[in-house]
């Protein structure tokens, strides 16, 4: 790369992070008005949960001390100027702070999520590009029809047959949670208890995204065996091996870079319910709990933390795709 | 004379279709699936006389027996009347929110696409944004602030919150279309803006329209399993979801009561994908979603 693509490539990154600023703002307006239009007081709510009833004076009190008795937009404004301060105000459950709450359950499901992509990443494109070569043949049918069923059932569904099947009858995995309850372990063994914990959820999640990483890899290969540069390829008497791989499966990496970055959103959603069933302590269990008690400043924290997860995961995407691909040069 | 043309083209057009998505075996499997579904809804009543709510006492998590098919759940429910009846929330939800979702996404779409220009692009910016958040995690946020959750109030939420999809695929369509040459002579002809809309452009952007709403079908069967299983549905409804989370807690004594409606959940989806590729492949339509 010459000094002046360079250049262009580091103002083409500046120009994509500058675009994510509004984006979020816009976003964390979505999700504040979504809140906003409940019916029903926040204060009362968060007093019918707590099971108690103080006077109305009492109430008047804290909506005053939280802001409440604000117009609207005075509210958002404090709200959004507090959450760039990294406060996300406090649970009404626990009265925890919402920015540490999420702080302990971040990184369970970042990785959560990855596992689930490289098992995702690693089996389908071997098997995307196996049924790609073989075209219409009885492995290539069987591989399709899996996939088929992959992305038909609902994922939730599948948890409970694998826990049914794994954890229950044949006593392999876990059940639930992310560590032995009870035990200390040396730290080895403690990683490994925890990774032995992940297994099956992360098989769970990676389901439905194996499934349509396969129908993309296979499709693009099958997409890319039809150019001329192929036919080209083989009559220079290259070996089969060769095309397929240096020549063909390079340029299916253009769109899977595209669609794995595009399904970080679909992934996180997928592993809300999935987190809820293993009891997973991440952000999604704490979401579906926090919408079952109406929790509202912990499932507005959530949300903004999984928009911006996924703007930035957008970001990465489209630059990776200017640095790969041959055609776009700034 | 001329009409006689345009509709023997477009006979050819359906008939052409028609021929390419019945050789193609999945589609018909679809078809089928889909078809037996919408049966099993209509005729609930005949199918499964049992009431699904009904609570037998004397028979708690009892297995597949002849006087009760699939077993009963936890409370004593009849999983096959269940299942059967479970139809009728699962496609009325759906279809509902394919409704709005069409209407909404019509209307945004059509607009954007035929004017463009500043309004073109404010109108996307906020498509984009609805697209950041995952479905299931606004779906999530909006359903937990209602202090009503009845099968009407979740199929309007799940319309409203995916419109940007219908929007995207409308608006593409119209831009592209609105340039050809047939548009611009029935513009010059001094056809009203509304009647190009109507006449020249929707009838032509019908594919990619029908291909999406039946893939969305299947999303949003899914979307309202997934809620009534995580307790965020409607808690009175006959719901796939509700009986799956059921039996969540028996898995070991009682595998019948999650199996069989996921199996509900399942097939359906599946029909509706195997049609919705069908479709896509008859009509020769490209959707950027896989």
């Amino acid at each position: 790369m010459d000094g002046l693509t360079e250049v262009g490539l580091k103002l083409y990154v500046v120009q994509r992070v500058a675009l994510i600023i509004p984006l979020f703002f816009l976003t964390s307006l979505i999700i504040f008005s979504l809140i906003h239009i409940a019916p029903g007081d926040p204060v009362e709510i968060m007093f019918a949960t707590a099971g108690s009833r103080p006077g109305k004076e009492v109430i008047e009190q804290i909506r005053t001390s939280l802001g409440l008795d604000q117009p609207i937009y005075v509210q958002y404004a404090i709200w959004i100027s507090k959450l760039l301060r990294g406060d996300l105000g406090f649970s009404y459950i626990s009265r925890r702070p919402v920015a540490l709450i999420i702080g302990e359950r971040f990184w369970y499901t970042i990785e959560l999520m990855s596992f689930a992509l490289v098992i995702s990443l690693l089996t389908a494109i071997p098997l995307g590009i196996v049924s790609a070569v073989r075209k219409y043949s009885a492995i290539d049918t069987a591989f399709s029809l899996f996939a088929l069923f992959g992305y038909s059932m609902p994922s939730f569904w599948i948890a409970l047959i694998l826990i049914s099947v794994f954890s229950v009858r044949l006593g392999l995995f876990p059940i639930f949670g992310a560590h032995t309850i009870g035990e200390s372990f040396s730290a080895i063994n403690y990683w490994m208890d925890h990774i032995y914990h992940m297994i099956l959820p992360a098989i769970v999640i990676s389901t439905t995204n194996t499934a349509y990483f396969f129908r993309l890899v296979r499709g693009s290969m099958l997409d890319v065996f039809r150019e001329d540069f192929i036919t080209t390829a083989r009559a220079k008497g290259l070996k089969e091996r060769v095309v397929v791989y240096k020549h063909a499966f390079r340029n299916t990496m253009l769109p899977l870079v595209t669609f794995v970055g595009l399904s970080i959103g679909f992934i996180l959603g997928g592993a809300v319910a999935i987190e809820f069933i293993f009891a997973w302590p991440g952000m999604g269990k704490l979401a579906v709990d926090a919408a079952l008690q109406r929790d509202y400043p912990v499932l507005m924290g959530v949300s903004m933390i999984i928009a911006a997860m996924v703007l930035v995961a957008n970001l990465v995407t489209d630059v990776i795709y200017a640095l790969i691909d041959p055609r776009i040069r700034y | 004379m001329s009409k006689n043309k345009v509709q023997a083209k477009k006979a050819g057009w359906i008939y052409t279709s028609w021929r390419k998505f019945k050789r193609s075996k999945a589609s018909l499997a679809g078809a089928i699936i889909v078809a037996i579904v919408v049966l099993m809804a209509a005729f609930a009543p005949v199918i499964a006389p049992k009431n699904p709510r009904r609570l037998h006492f004397g028979a708690v998590n009892r297995p597949p027996s002849p006087e009760f098919w699939l077993g009963t759940d936890n409370h004593g429910r009849d999983v096959f009347s269940f299942v059967v009846w479970g139809s009728r929330v699962s496609l009325l939800v759906a279809a509902g929110a394919v409704l709005i979702e069409l209407v909404i996404g019509l209307v945004i779409g059509v607009f954007a696409g035929y004017l463009g220009g500043k309004m073109d692009n404010v109108l996307m910016r906020i498509t984009d944004l609805f697209l950041t958040l995952p479905p299931i995690v606004l779906l999530i946020v909006a359903v937990s602030m209602l202090r009503v959750r009845s099968i009407i109030v979740i199929m309007a939420i799940m319309g409203i919150l995916t419109w940007p999809w219908m929007t995207r695929v409308v608006r593409s369509q119209v831009m592209s279309l609105k340039e050809l040459a047939f548009v611009e002579s029935a513009k010059s002809m001094g056809a009203s803006d509304l009647r190009v809309i109507f006449k020249h452009i929707l009838p032509n952007s019908l594919s990619p329209i029908v291909v999406l709403t039946t893939l969305d079908l299947a999303w949003f069967i899914l979307y309202e399993a997934t809620l009534s299983f995580l307790g965020l549905g409607d808690p009175t409804a006959v719901s796939w979801g509700t009986l799956i989370n059921s039996g969540r807690l028996y898995l070991t004594t009682a595998w019948w009561t999650s199996t069989f409606p996921g199996l509900a959940v399942f097939f359906t989806i599946l029909g509706l994908n195997l049609l919705g590729d069908g479709l896509r492949d008859a009509l020769d339509v490209k959707i950027g979603r896989v």
